[in-house]
């Protein structure tokens, strides 16, 4: 093996019988970035390769953690002019000709890729920021512009930043231009401090994680756990159908052991026992002689295939990218030989000092000695001076005793017996909806979604932390994913609530003022659904509003020229959703009107389809409405609302008050076991 | 003075015997080190307390010594002690805010700030077990929230297993963890007496833990609203109890430290003299203890501390001579 510089890039290169194959990687990744740039790492390398298209070669990119990577593999001189060409993309500016087209590639692509218990679980670890960005939706899409691609992409695709490899001598024509920057030397940050080993219900299989320092031993452990689980788990116990184990980097330093356990959910809590006794065992007595001498043999017969040269490689190249000491195939393989079981030991007992066991979300709680899983360091509002509201969203929750209390440091949702809150700091995160609703996250990754017109002046609320809030830190997304509940009256408020200019002792909406509509998108959408409809009916209801001049004046005087677009049919109306979405979250709709929305939503039984889905599948002649696209249906079902609209008699102003002004019950006393203790 | 629960005692007119109640019953080391601790002097009372890990100098800390005071101590100084003697202060506020009332008797706006103090507490003592890996002092007031916060049985056990990994028969554990076995707390008086015997039979001769034996039957007696007398008076009650507590003794000082005092409190309060074994081991309690009457577990009977002890003493003793 031969290790120099290409084209200024650090390179290593082999004789691996077969096709050419190369690797270019860069040492940046998700934990990179923030949760306000999440995903621009992918969208750069998507970009660089945009421009490719169809070719006869393979080729792909991938983003990790850390490293970012563009293998490529076929002739020497298809090798050579692939490389060549997506870095003349990236170093010249091209690819963000690309950029819009690339966003909703990578939208598309976010919205088939499922949780997983490692994002998971990095999730819970680091909370929103370092590695548990992983197991966050890429919201920096719906923000990043070009000059934030760009300057991402000069800071991290360097010549000092990238190391490359191939299985051949380098090829002839290689013309390698990548940008002029250090080398990207950041560690990621420390886990979040929590109390492990912990157990926790998830909507997933049987599944332990832990951190582990890298290192063969630490390789070694995974895989005896690992085997340790098949066998008890399918060979013995018939319980699982493919136990599987995973070891994967996260940094230079750091590893993610996984293992899990498919199977059905009624054996979950056995299974996820099992997955805890092969750690627990090999953390306390280690693996036996014979299971790791076959570990050895193992990995001997693997370092000996044709092929293992290139493993080597990818080990040695992520080495040099994370600036750690580079080993070669001889010092690994020594290093193997001397794994111990007592080396293998420790590991394990990091494993199960780190480790967090996850049962499905059907399994009984486990009666061992594991606690609980609790998020980190919950903040509360108790004591902090806090504004108080009261919720207001319906009658069963103002008997709940929910309370909505805010201050410059802390939102908190209060009930009884558990409270929720996030953090307000410089890295708290706000995500705004298209109907006025936000989605805090603070650091921790703790998340508390408010909805304006579920709460007492809750506009007020949204205006305070829209405020508070940098601009940088706010990302706006169309749609929320629920839905409607409740009664008839708890329907309207939901979907409708107080202008700023209301009183919240006021019956009479002719004094309310216009008032919030509260959109949203149904909460499980079944497969096939044209994507279109993920923006429906939030967004047709607010264009069919701004299309019968049901909206308020301010709406009409804020947005204007999107409006009068729109009106014109340049625009469809998720567009205005986003953009309404984008520039006020008050004073938006006349109180009739909401509450004609409200009743069109809202199915009458619960399972039930509302008077809005049977309109729609009126509008499709009566087939499942879920084929139609936006564009086919809209004048149909515009049309079919219309009618509804001329035929409906008005509620009256006094009915509206008083849906809008229910009569809030005394709090009762929660039933409770709780007795004085002595 | 017999020993009725939730008996409102009448002002003591001469009538009743009493004693003077010392909360630091006698210790003065401790008295010093609360002393300090309320001066600022965080070093001298860690210095104090150091090597006396015992819920009774915990309690005495915690209800001696103003919530800000603690407060300032972790902040400036912490340690897993420090924090943890602060999340268990806060859960001792958590219950100020709530009363000790009956859970239907208490007035709703209380709830709030009860859960908010736990979750306070809890937080801070997960925090602690995080950070300070192999420190038992966050496990037991972990017990505590787990109960007030109503985690359940399992939870619970799990506190209790990792606590006792740390620090085998911690007694305050054992003793929160007693209470979260308790039918009240939705355990059962099966599982309660299953856990009370074995720390009995588990835990060292001299262990302060072993109070759980007769705090069990104590909290199923109340429990059950059953007469002390005739329950304690029961063969097979006193068999058991009389069995432990003088295991106890044989084991502890003459002169008990007052580490073994509660325990020596728990075991009187059972102590019915119904024969000459009987007689003899109450008298041998009541001389151990002195005048050296703690709290718990008298105020589950009375709340006048001075007055329900030396009442029972005198009634108890004159019983005894019958049999002497």
């Amino acid at each position: 093996m031969r290790e120099g510089e290409v084209e200024g890039i650090r390179a290593l290169w082999a004789e691996v019988p077969g096709p050419a194959v190369a690797c270019l990687s860069f040492r940046v990744g998700q934990s990179d970035e923030q949760l306000t740039q999440r995903g621009i790492t992918h969208l750069c390398e998507h970009l660089a390769l945009s421009h490719v298209g169809m070719r006869q070669y393979g080729f792909n990119g991938s983003t990790g953690t850390t490293v970012t990577s563009f293998i490529v593999q076929g002739e020497p001189h298809e090798v050579a002019s692939h490389l060549s060409e997506l870095t003349a993309t990236l170093r010249s500016g091209r690819f963000l000709d690309r950029l819009e087209h690339e966003r909703r590639i990578l939208e598309i692509e976010g919205r088939t890729r499922g949780h997983n218990v490692v994002s998971d679980h990095l999730n819970c670890r680091y909370g929103a920021r370092s590695h548990g960005l992983v197991g966050w939706d890429e919201l920096g899409l719906h923000r990043i512009d070009r000059d934030d691609v760009w300057r991402w992409a000069a800071t991290h695709f360097s010549y000092d930043n990238a190391v490359l490899w191939f299985s051949t001598p380098p090829p002839e024509g290689l013309d390698l231009q990548l940008f002029e920057a250090p080398r990207n030397t950041a560690a990621p940050p420390e886990p979040l401090v929590t109390l492990l080993p912990a157990w926790t219900h998830r909507n997933g299989p049987a599944a332990i994680t832990g951190l582990v320092q890298r290192s063969v031993s630490s390789a070694a452990a995974t895989a005896l756990i690992g085997r340790r689980c098949f066998d008890w788990l399918r060979n013995q116990s018939g319980l699982s159908y493919s136990p599987m184990t995973d070891y994967v980097r996260l940094d230079g330093d750091t590893a993610l052991m996984t293992v899990a356990a498919d199977g059905p959910p009624e054996h979950g809590a056995a299974a996820a026992w099992a997955l805890w006794a092969a750690v627990d065992s090999i953390a306390t007595d280690g693996p036996t002689e014979a299971e790791l001498a076959e570990y050895k043999e193992g990995s001997r017969r693997s370092e000996e295939g044709p092929h293992a040269a290139i493993g080597e490689m990818e080990a040695r190249a992520d080495s040099m990218l994370h600036s750690k000491a580079v080993k070669t195939g001889e010092e690994l393989s020594a290093e193997i030989a001397a794994i111990t079981p007592e080396s293998v030991r420790e590991v394990a007992g990091a494993i199960r000092d780190s480790a967090m066991v996850q049962l499905p979300l059907e399994a009984e709680p486990p009666g061992w000695d594991l606690v609980a899983f609790a998020e980190a360091d919950n903040p509360t509002a108790f004591g902090a001076n806090a504004v108080e509201r009261r919720a207001y969203i319906d009658v069963e929750n103002w008997s709940g005793g929910e309370a909505l209390l805010y201050s410059n440091n802390v939102v908190a949702l209060e009930s009884i017996p558990r409270s929720h809150a996030v953090e307000i700091s410089p890295a708290t995160v706000v995500i705004a909806h298209g109907d006025g609703s936000r989605a805090i996250i603070d650091e921790a990754g703790r998340t508390l979604t408010l909805r304006p017109t579920a709460w007492e002046m809750g506009n007020q609320i949204v205006s305070w932390l829209d405020q508070l809030i940098p601009k940088e830190r706010i990302i706006t997304v169309a749609t929320r994913p629920v839905a409607p509940t409740g009664t008839a009256a708890a329907a309207l408020r939901t979907v409708a609530g107080f202008g700023t200019t209301a009183s919240p002792v006021a019956r009479d909406p002719q004094h309310l003022g216009p008032i919030v509509l509260d959109a949203w998108i149904q909460q499980a959408l079944p497969p096939g659904v044209p994507e279109s409809r993920r923006h429906l009916p939030g967004a047709f209801m607010l264009g069919w509003l701004a299309h019968r001049a049901l909206t308020s004046k301010w709406f009409e005087e804020w947005i204007p020229d999107t409006l009068a677009a729109f009106r014109e049919g340049r625009l469809p109306p998720s567009t205005l959703y986003r953009v309404a979405g984008e520039q006020l979250v008050t004073d938006l709709v006349a109180p009739h009107a909401a509450c004609f929305v409200a009743d069109l939503m809202v199915p009458p039984q619960e399972n039930a389809p509302s008077r809005y889905d049977e309109l729609l599948t009126q509008a499709a002649g009566g087939r499942s409405h879920w084929t139609l696209t936006e564009q086919q249906h809209l004048p149909a079902v515009w049309a079919l609302l219309d009618a509804d609209w001329g035929t409906r008699p008005r509620p009256g102003s006094e009915a509206i008050g008083r849906l809008l002004s229910p009569e809030a019950p005394s709090l009762p006393v929660p039933p409770s076991r709780c007795q004085p203790v002595s | 003075m017999k020993l009725r629960r939730g008996q409102e005692q009448a002002a003591p007119n001469g009538n009743h015997p009493t004693i003077d109640v010392d909360p630091f019953i006698g210790d003065d080391e401790m008295r010093g080190a609360v002393d300090a601790l309320a001066a600022g002097s965080w070093r001298e009372a860690e210095k104090l307390i150091e090597d006396r890990p015992h819920p009774m100098e915990w309690s005495l800390l915690r209800d001696s010594v103003p919530t800000a005071v603690i407060e300032a101590w972790a902040r400036t100084e912490p340690s897993a002690r420090s924090l943890s003697l602060l999340g268990a202060t806060y859960v001792r506020d958590a219950w100020e805010i709530r009363t000790a009332s009956r859970a239907e008797d208490v007035d709703p706006s209380r709830w709030r700030g009860f859960l908010s103090k736990l979750e306070q507490a809890e937080t801070i003592l997960r925090w602690v077990a995080a950070t300070w890996r192999d420190a038992p002092e966050p496990w037991a007031p972990m017990l505590d929230t787990c109960r007030g916060l109503e985690m359940g049985q399992n939870e619970a056990r799990a506190r209790f297993a990792n606590l006792q990994r740390r620090s085998p028969f911690h007694p305050s554990g054992c003793a929160s963890m007693l209470q979260s076995l308790c039918h009240k707390w939705g355990g059962s008086h099966e599982a309660m007496f299953e856990f009370a015997r074995w720390v009995d039979q588990n835990a060292p001769a001299d262990s302060p833990a072993r109070e759980v034996l007769p705090v069990a039957h104590i909290e199923y007696l109340l429990s059950e609203d059953l007469s002390t007398r005739e329950y304690f008076a029961q063969p097979h009650v006193v068999q058991e109890l009389a069995g432990s507590a003088e295991r106890f003794l044989t084991a502890i000082p003459d002169y008990p430290p007052p580490a073994h005092v509660p325990a020596l409190n728990a075991y009187t309060i059972c102590a019915f003299p119904v024969d000459a074994r009987t007689a003899r081991l109450a008298g041998e309690l009541f001389r151990r203890i002195g005048d050296r009457a703690t709290p718990f577990p008298w105020n589950r009977f009375d709340s006048d501390l001075g007055i329900v002890f030396a009442s029972t003493r005198v009634q108890r003793l004159e019983a005894a001579q019958r049999f002497l």
